[in-house]
C-alpha cells in the first residue's frame, strides 16, 4: 500500500489528476509515478494513463461511469498499488554523434560552460541516465539527471526543424527528439538509433523504468548507420 | 481498385474515430476533429460511425470513383458536385465507375468528411487508421493526400447492406456557424489566473485567430495568463484542454495536439462538445461557458442518445 496516497482532483469532465509530493529525489518521484502508472493501466478500466514527472492523470470514459464514480474507482484502486519495486533497470546503450552539423550547439556550450568538446561528451557520456517521462510528442524521452556542471538553457528561439535522433539538454534533463520537428532544447548530438517503430510489436524502445548510456561515436561511423 | 485523387484540396487525410491508449508513449489521438459528422456521414452509406474516412479541410478533393458504390459528405457547409451535376450534403449518393466528385470550398464551418460504403483498405497502426502527419504515420503513407493518389478499397464482392433512408433526421444535421458556444469546465490551473481573467475567460466572445490547425486553435480577446511563467514540470492535456501560454492568447488542442505541456490548464472543453472544435475557423467568434461535471455527463447522454436513435450505436 503507498505509504500516502495522492489526492484525486478532477481535470475537466472526464479526466482525475494525481499530484505526487516532491518528498524525494525527481527520479524517485518520478520512478513512483510510472510504477503507480503501470499498475492501473494493467487493470484496463481506463481510457488513457499518462504518468509525468511528478503527477498522473487518468482519462475515464465518461460513457461508462460518472466523474464521481470514477474517482471512487480510482481511490480504491490506488489502495492496492505496491510501491516502486526496485528491480535492476534495463540499460539501452544509445551511440551518439556529437558536435559538427549533428550537434549544433556543443561549441557553443562548450564557451558558455568553459569546457573543451572531450570535457562536455566525457561528462554527458560518463552516466547513466533514467527515463524519466515520455512524450511530449511520439518518441521523445525525457531523461535524468544531468551533470551539474553541464547547465544549459533552452535556446530563446526554438528551432523550426530539430532532425529526429537529436539528443538535447536543458535544465536537469537531457531529451531526446523522436521525430523531426520544432524543439527549443540546445542541441549535442544525433543517434542514429531509432526510438519509435509505428508498425513493430513493440513500437516505443525506450519506456519510464529503463536507463539509458551514451556511447559517443565519430561522424564516419554514424554517416555508416 | 482504387479512388483517383484528381485534386487534394487544402489538407485531406484519412481520418476514423482515433487511437486511445498511447498518449503515455506521446502519441495523440488524431482521428476526425468533427467526429459527429463522421458519424453522419458513416451511416448514411452504412458504416459504422467511427469508421475511416476522408476528412478535408476548407477546400475538398475531386475523386474519380473505379467502381460502383456509395458516398456521403458531412460536415461544413459546401457546394459539391457529381460529375458537374450539384449534390447535396448530408445525403447518400450513388456512384459509378468514371463518376467525379467535385467538392469545393467550406463556406460555413471548417471541415467535412466524405464516407464510401466499400471500406478503405488502410493499414491500422497502433490501433487505428487515422493520420498523424507530425510523425508521418497512419493513413495513406503517414500524410495528406496529393493529386494522382490512388486510394485503395477493400476487394469486397458482397458489399454491406445499404440503409432505407438516403438523409438523416433533419435535427441532426450538424448545425454550421460563424458563432459557436463550447461548454468548459474550469482546467487544474484555473485558479492561478487572477480574478479578472478568470471572468474573462468567460464572459467575452473570443475570435479564433490565424493559427488554427489539427494541433489546436488560438483564441484572441482579453489576455489571459500573460507573462505568467510556464511551469518547468510537463503534465498531461487532451483534445480541448485550453492552455493559457505566456503570449497570453489561450491555445485549444484539437485532435494532433501534443500530448503534455508545461502551460497552465485554464479550462477542459467537455467531451459532448469536443466535435464543434473541427468546425472552428479563423475570424469565428468563440464564447466558452462554464457547467459543471452532471452537466457534462448530461450532455454527453443526451447527445449520444439523439444520434444513437438514429445511427443504431453508440457515437460518444
Amino acid at each position: 500500500m503507498m505509504p500516502d496516497l495522492p489526492a484525486v482532483e478532477p481535470f475537466g469532465d472526464d479526466a482525475l489528476l494525481l499530484r505526487f509530493a516532491h518528498d524525494d529525489s525527481a527520479v524517485a518521484v518520478s520512478q513512483r509515478v510510472h510504477a503507480v502508472a503501470d499498475q492501473l493501466r494493467a487493470d484496463r478500466s481506463w481510457l488513457e494513463v499518462v504518468p509525468s514527472t511528478d503527477n498522473l492523470v487518468i482519462q475515464f470514459d465518461l460513457m461508462q461511469m460518472t466523474s464521481a464514480e470514477a474517482t471512487g474507482r480510482l481511490r480504491e484502486a490506488l489502495t492496492t498499488v505496491a510501491p516502486a519495486a526496485v528491480a535492476q533497470a534495463p540499460l539501452l546503450a544509445v551511440p551518439l554523434c556529437y558536435g559538427g552539423e549533428y550537434g549544433p550547439d556543443l561549441d557553443r556550450l562548450c564557451s558558455r560552460l568553459s569546457l573543451t568538446a572531450d570535457e562536455l561528451i566525457q561528462r554527458h557520456s560518463a552516466r547513466r541516465y533514467d527515463v524519466l517521462q515520455l512524450g511530449f510528442t511520439p518518441g521523445f524521452v525525457y531523461l535524468g539527471s544531468l551533470d551539474e556542471s553541464l547547465r544549459a538553457e533552452r535556446l530563446a528561439s526554438p528551432r523550426q526543424r530539430v532532425a529526429a535522433g537529436s539528443v538535447g539538454i536543458a535544465g536537469r534533463q537531457v531529451g531526446i527528439y523522436g521525430l523531426d520537428g520544432p524543439g527549443g532544447w540546445p542541441i549535442i548530438g544525433r543517434t542514429a538509433l531509432s526510438l519509435f517503430r509505428p508498425e513493430s510489436d513493440q513500437p516505443f524502445v525506450l519506456r519510464a523504468g529503463m536507463q539509458v548510456r551514451f556511447v559517443p561515436i565519430r561522424r564516419d561511423e554514424f554517416e555508416r548507420q | 481498385m482504387s479512388l483517383q485523387i484528381l485534386v487534394p484540396g487544402l489538407l485531406t487525410t484519412v481520418q476514423d474515430r482515433g487511437r486511445y491508449g498511447w498518449r503515455h508513449f506521446g502519441v495523440p489521438r488524431s482521428g476526425a476533429a468533427d467526429t459527429w459528422s463522421l458519424a453522419i456521414a458513416n451511416r448514411l452509406v452504412g458504416r459504422p460511425p467511427g469508421a475511416a474516412a476522408l476528412e478535408y479541410c476548407l477546400t475538398g478533393p475531386s475523386i474519380r470513383f473505379a467502381r460502383s458504390l456509395d458516398f456521403a459528405i458531412a460536415g461544413g457547409v459546401v457546394e459539391a458536385s457529381l460529375n458537374g451535376r450539384p449534390i447535396s450534403c448530408h445525403r447518400r449518393y450513388a456512384a459509378n465507375p468514371a463518376d467525379t466528385l467535385t467538392i469545393g470550398a467550406v463556406l460555413r464551418g471548417c471541415r467535412g468528411y466524405v464516407a464510401f460504403s466499400t471500406p478503405l483498405l488502410i493499414p491500422s497502426v497502433l490501433g487505428s487508421q487515422s493520420t498523424y502527419r507530425p510523425a508521418s504515420f497512419g493513413g495513406f503513407e503517414g500524410r495528406a493526400l496529393q493529386a494522382n493518389d490512388l486510394l485503395p478499397l477493400v476487394d469486397t464482392s458482397t458489399p454491406a447492406p445499404r440503409p432505407s433512408d438516403a438523409r438523416p433526421p433533419s435535427d441532426l444535421v450538424p448545425y454550421m456557424s460563424h458563432n459557436w458556444a463550447l461548454r468548459v469546465l474550469p482546467g487544474p490551473e484555473f485558479d492561478q489566473l487572477h480574478k479578472s481573467e478568470q471572468s474573462s475567460l468567460f464572459d467575452t466572445a473570443f475570435t479564433v485567430g490565424q493559427r488554427a490547425d489539427r494541433m489546436g486553435v488560438q483564441l484572441q480577446g482579453p489576455l489571459i495568463g500573460k507573462d505568467r511563467r510556464a511551469d518547468a514540470s510537463s503534465s498531461a492535456v487532451f483534445p480541448g484542454t485550453v492552455q493559457a501560454p505566456p503570449g497570453g492568447n489561450p491555445f485549444v488542442l484539437l485532435s494532433d495536439g501534443q500530448t503534455t505541456g508545461g502551460y497552465p490548464r485554464v479550462a477542459q472543453i467537455c467531451r459532448a462538445d469536443l466535435h464543434v472544435l473541427g468546425q472552428l475557423r479563423p475570424g469565428d467568434q468563440v464564447e466558452l461557458q462554464p457547467i459543471d461535471a452532471d452537466q457534462a455527463k448530461q450532455l454527453l447522454d443526451t447527445k449520444n442518445a439523439l444520434l444513437k436513435r438514429w445511427v443504431g450505436e453508440d457515437v460518444f
